[in-house]
């Protein structure tokens, strides 16, 4: 389709039961050499590797070394004290919950889901801000999601009354071999990313603590989510449909522009749009925008547990916390929350 | 181990595997990023019969320093 501002490109819409944002890309790229190869003669693209064959690898995993290694991990998890719910908008619905349960001691929480109806709330940071998250993670060779993840996480704190313990629900595409980052298909998992950070503890060592998690986490994370949140009911012994996560995290780490030089100046740009649903009750997603690479933060959420007003909010209070981290690392979080 | 390491790398990244040596870098050289780097030395566990102690080798910047972490431990 030709657009009025001069672009011309496709909209594309897809059920997310077949495609994620990786799938997309994986789309597009393909999209793009082929595009090459008719107008600049380019070779054809190699066909993209099956999703089939990469599912009949999924399926061989029960029976694997990797699943009991996975089993191992996930139990030893559920084993550790009790989690605690910290809400995006504060103690309030734990607190209602535990009214309502006449159980002071409750540590999950239900977040209203009675439907899908959502939106998506979009933000996006400028080049320059961008950079500075970046460099600052290459400086102190940490991961990018990380030293967002510590932003977010330091807010979810700040907001439940400098809770230490903080859960979030973090997604990981598991696209790592070939054949999966090839094959188009979804992948994607979600498991629990679990932190606690002292107030006392520094950026720098915040950020560790959480890459550490992290790396188990992604480690393990061919594990079932579904099997891991129904085990977790167990475990911790809380009703059908109990959190203690308020907040999913995705990022998706920048895409390098095509190495093809005929499409190196050529502007081009990209764009999620809610399809009126959305499948989790808030998500959030940090992306590299293609042209710029400066970051955008979508905030996918359902209309009965956020409003755009609650997450404005939150994004305000993260980046100040994601800033004041970068530019004082050593200083504790409590002070980083004092300053944000 | 090094052409046994030199497999499981080939699955993750498009390199030749001629173009592999023990000097090349994971990142600047090979491509890869933190969660492929992570996936792949779950891999190692299985090739090489070995536990990985994920923050350690994570440190290992090189494929020979990785090598080197893992017949360490072996």
């Amino acid at each position: 389709m030709s657009m009025p501002d001069g672009y011309n490109g496709y909209y594309c819409n897809v059920h997310h039961a077949c495609a994620d944002s990786g799938s997309v890309v994986t789309f597009t790229k393909d999209v793009m050499d082929i595009y090459c190869h008719l107008m600049y003669d380019l070779p054809y693209p190699a066909p993209l590797t099956s999703y089939i064959e990469s599912v009949k690898k999924d399926l061989e995993y029960p029976e694997s070394k990797k699943a009991k290694r996975d089993e191992a991990y996930w139990h030893a998890k559920m084993k550790e004290p009790e989690p605690i719910f910290t809400d995006f908008t504060g103690p309030g619905r734990l607190m209602q919950l535990r009214r309502e349960k006449n159980n002071p001691d409750i540590r999950w929480c239900m977040l209203p889901t009675r439907n899908g109806d959502g939106a998506t709330v979009t933000y996006d940071l400028d080049v320059e801000s961008t950079n500075k998250i970046i460099d600052f993670a290459e400086k102190y060779d940490i991961p990018t999601s990380v030293v967002i993840l510590h932003a977010i996480r330091t807010v979810l704190s700040k907001f439940n009354n400098n809770e230490k313990d903080v859960t979030i629900r973090n997604f990981v595409s598991r696209r790592s071999t070939l054949l999966n980052k090839k094959c188009g298909g979804v992948r994607m998992h979600c498991l629990p990313l679990r932190t606690i950070v002292e107030p006392t503890a520094t950026v720098l060592e915040s950020m560790q603590i959480i890459n550490k998690e992290q790396q188990e986490m992604f480690l393990h994370a061919d594990f079932s989510t579904m099997r891991y949140y129904y085990e977790q009911r167990i475990a911790y012994n809380t009703e059908p449909g109990a959190v203690y996560d308020s907040v999913s995290f995705t990022y998706q780490p920048a895409t390098r522009k095509s190495l093809i030089p005929y499409l190196k100046d050529i502007p081009f740009k990209s764009r999620w749009y809610c399809s009126g649903k959305q499948p989790q009750p808030f998500y959030i997603t940090a992306m590299h925008r293609p042209g710029d690479g400066g970051l955008t933060f979508y905030f996918g959420y359902q209309k009965d547990s956020a409003t755009p007003e609650e997450i404005e909010f939150l994004y305000y209070f993260t980046g100040r916390v994601l800033f004041r981290s970068i530019e004082n690392p050593d200083k504790t979080v409590e002070e980083i929350i004092k300053m944000a | 181990m090094l052409e046994k390491l030199k497999e499981l790398i080939c699955n993750y990244v498009d390199v030749d595997s001629d173009d592999i040596t023990e000097d090349s870098r994971f990142a600047e050289d090979l491509g890869f990023n933190s969660y492929d780097f992570i996936c792949m030395l779950g891999d190692c566990e299985d090739e090489f019969e070995v536990e990985i102690e994920q923050a350690v080798a994570a440190k290992s910047k090189t494929v020979g320093q990785l090598i080197e972490y893992i017949e360490g431990i072996a």
